[in-house]
């Protein structure tokens, strides 16, 4: 059943098409993962699914709402997102960190409930230990954990995370995908930028590949294959297979 | 996950928080002491027994005049324009994203220090030398009037361009600088077309009083700064969301740019009010944010609260200090918080590794 469906999705950066005709759905209980080089509109099309960008055309329906019929505090409440990076200005623990993922749900101050409910998903994260630490003195792959947490404490039913991978050792890449894989049940889903193939791979249900802010190809970790891979990213790819599981070995970049 | 484990984390960060009550709570307090002592100083002094049957009224009459007429406006001044410099600078830090921004950050002081000498020199609110050589102002409201109308002229320019599509924290602050550099040359312009008494008016009015205020400007002050301070600390839960980026902040379904925009109005207006009743008073919106962080983080649910306190306290002291120190000579308190707070800003720039 489809949870999140984007219609020929347009986005121009300066008057440079970013996001061009870009059309799929995303079914409750699945991980959507999307790849492909630098600069092929990953994470434009995760911003333009969250509202972050004023879009050109294009039309995406959440749960059956249209995203533009709602304020942004409602799309809080069902979108989390989890950005590639941030840098906080001002000393803040994580458990205040975390706890402005309950503002969607809140007015001027936190409940009870809320204290709780961030409390929880600390707990769960393994990250209660840190909860009055300041989020500056926290290691990358803890500061990620943290930036997921706090979209697990929106409640969300989707979950947007733009490259959560990037620059973590692979103890924290585990932890990560892990803790998505977790969280999701059958009334909830993800989307999941990726530069890593294997990892994309190995996690997600569907994939989309994009180029140039295009799909460029679609579907089950199989499409992830040397006629898709090697147009898009301009390198050779051996794939090795056995029955357990596939791997990309990039080769040499084509001429 | 186990239910305890987390009830741990909700009561380890319960106590975190209830040690940031405590310091606004003792923070409370040491204003109530500061106010109670400095009722009672000056140049004639009274005990607390005294201040206290004074306010009461049940004392001589010239205790209840000197209390009364000079000292409580001066002390509600005091802890009202303390309070609305430092809110209005934690809500600009926080909006801004910028640990330096403050209320003379957006260049509203040296547009009201423009406006007053404005009104001193073109609309002829200037000086004539009063008994014993005092600066006397000939309309007051005039030189009040034209610096409040040149600091929201400033604010509504800054406000504009920060709706602009493009617009970004460092717009409205570079704006700022900017308005405040053209300010403070039409400043020296105002000063070159100045005669001698002008001149001096001019001086006068630029260093910060908290003695110049009535109750009339008082309880303008006061029904203006409160209502901002509590939508401060009414929206202190949203300025935390805006402390990670603006995208971040509408993922959390908060309005970036609208709150940024009222928010800056705001601190914008009650500075320019400020600044128009009692002139400039440097460094307490800069600093006293960053001393509470000090303390207790940076988290605006406890920062802002505290701030109004700590902001009380200062130029409150200061000011209690300036008219004490050298008496019976009264120094203007603009003067003090200045020399307090520029080693206390150089310090806390030395120690930025650490801190931002």
């Amino acid at each position: 059943m489809v949870m999140l469906k984007a219609n020929e999705l347009e986005f121009s950066y300066d008057e440079e098409p970013t996001i061009r005709g870009v059309s799929f759905d995303l079914d409750y209980g699945n991980i959507l993962g999307v790849v492909g080089p630098n600069g092929s509109g990953k994470t434009t099309l995760i911003k333009y699914l969250n509202g972050l960008v004023n879009p050109d055309g294009g039309e995406i329906t959440i749960e059956g709402r249209n995203l533009t019929d709602l304020s942004r505090r409602e799309i809080a409440r069902s979108v989390g997102y989890v950005p590639q990076s941030e840098s906080p200005t001002f000393p803040s623990t994580v458990f205040d960190a975390v706890l402005t993922g309950r503002a969607p749900h809140s007015n001027w101050k936190p409940s009870d409930g809320d204290l709780l409910a961030v409390s929880e998903t600390l707990t769960d994260m393994g990250l209660a230990d840190l909860a009055t630490r300041d989020v500056r003195e926290l290691s990358g792959g803890q500061l990620r954990k943290v930036l997921i947490a706090r979209a697990f404490a929106q409640e969300p039913n989707l979950l947007l995370l733009d490259e959560p991978m990037a620059s973590l050792d692979l103890r924290h890449q585990l932890e990560v995908l892990n803790s998505v894989e977790g969280w999701l049940t059958e009334e909830r889903a993800a989307l999941i930028t990726f530069h890593d193939l294997n990892l994309a791979g190995k996690y997600c249900d569907k994939l989309l590949v994009m180029k140039n802010g295009k799909i460029f190809a679609r579907g089950g970790p199989e499409v992830l294959a040397s006629e898709t891979i090697e147009p898009v990213y301009g390198v050779e790819v051996e794939i090795n297979e056995n029955p357990r599981s596939r791997w990309i070995e990039p080769t040499k970049p084509l001429t | 996950m186990s239910t305890s484990d987390a009830e741990r984390v909700k009561a380890s960060y319960e106590s975190h928080f209830g040690r940031k009550l405590v310091f606004i709570f003792i923070a409370a307090i040491m204003l109530l002491l500061l106010a109670v002592f400095s009722l009672g100083i000056g140049a004639v002094n009274f005990s607390v027994t005294e201040t206290a049957g004074a306010l009461l009224g049940r004392s001589t009459r010239m205790a209840r005049t000197i209390i009364w007429n000079i000292r409580v406006p001066r002390v509600l001044t005091a802890i009202l324009v303390g309070s609305g410099l430092a809110v209005a600078g934690a809500a600009l830090q926080s909006l801004l994203r910028n640990p330096l921004a403050s209320p003379y950050t957006l260049g509203i002081s040296h547009a009201a220090a423009f406006g007053a000498a404005f009104s001193v020199v073109v609309l002829g609110a200037g000086s004539s030398g009063g008994a014993g050589g005092n600066i006397v102002f000939n309309n007051p409201y005039i030189t009040v009037l034209s610096a409040f109308g040149w600091s929201m002229i400033t604010v509504f320019i800054i406000v504009t361009l920060g709706r602009l599509k493009n617009s970004s924290p460092v717009t409205l602050i570079l704006t700022g600088i900017a308005l405040g550099s053209l300010f403070t040359a039409g400043y020296t312009v105002m000063q070159s077309f100045a005669d001698q008494s002008e001149l001096s008016s001019i001086v006068f009015w630029t260093f910060g009083d908290v003695g110049r205020t009535n109750w009339l400007q008082l309880a303008i002050i006061a029904v203006v700064v409160i209502p901002v301070a509590l939508y401060f600390v009414y929206r202190s839960w949203q300025f935390r969301a805006m402390s990670s980026g603006d995208e971040t902040a509408k993922s959390l379904g908060v309005k970036p740019k609208r709150l940024r925009l009222i928010g800056t109005l705001l601190a914008g207006l009650i500075t320019a009010l400020m600044v128009s009743f009692v002139g400039i008073i440097g460094f307490v919106g800069l600093v006293v944010p960053h001393i509470v962080r000090r303390f207790i983080g940076g988290e605006e649910r406890s920062l802002i609260p505290a701030s109004c306190l700590v902001g009380s306290i200062l130029l409150l002291g200061s000011d209690t200090a300036a008219r004490t120190v050298v008496a019976p000579i009264v120094l203007p308190v603009g003067i003090l918080t200045s020399f307090l707070g520029v080693p206390l800003f150089i310090y806390l720039v030395i120690r930025g590794k650490e801190y931002w």
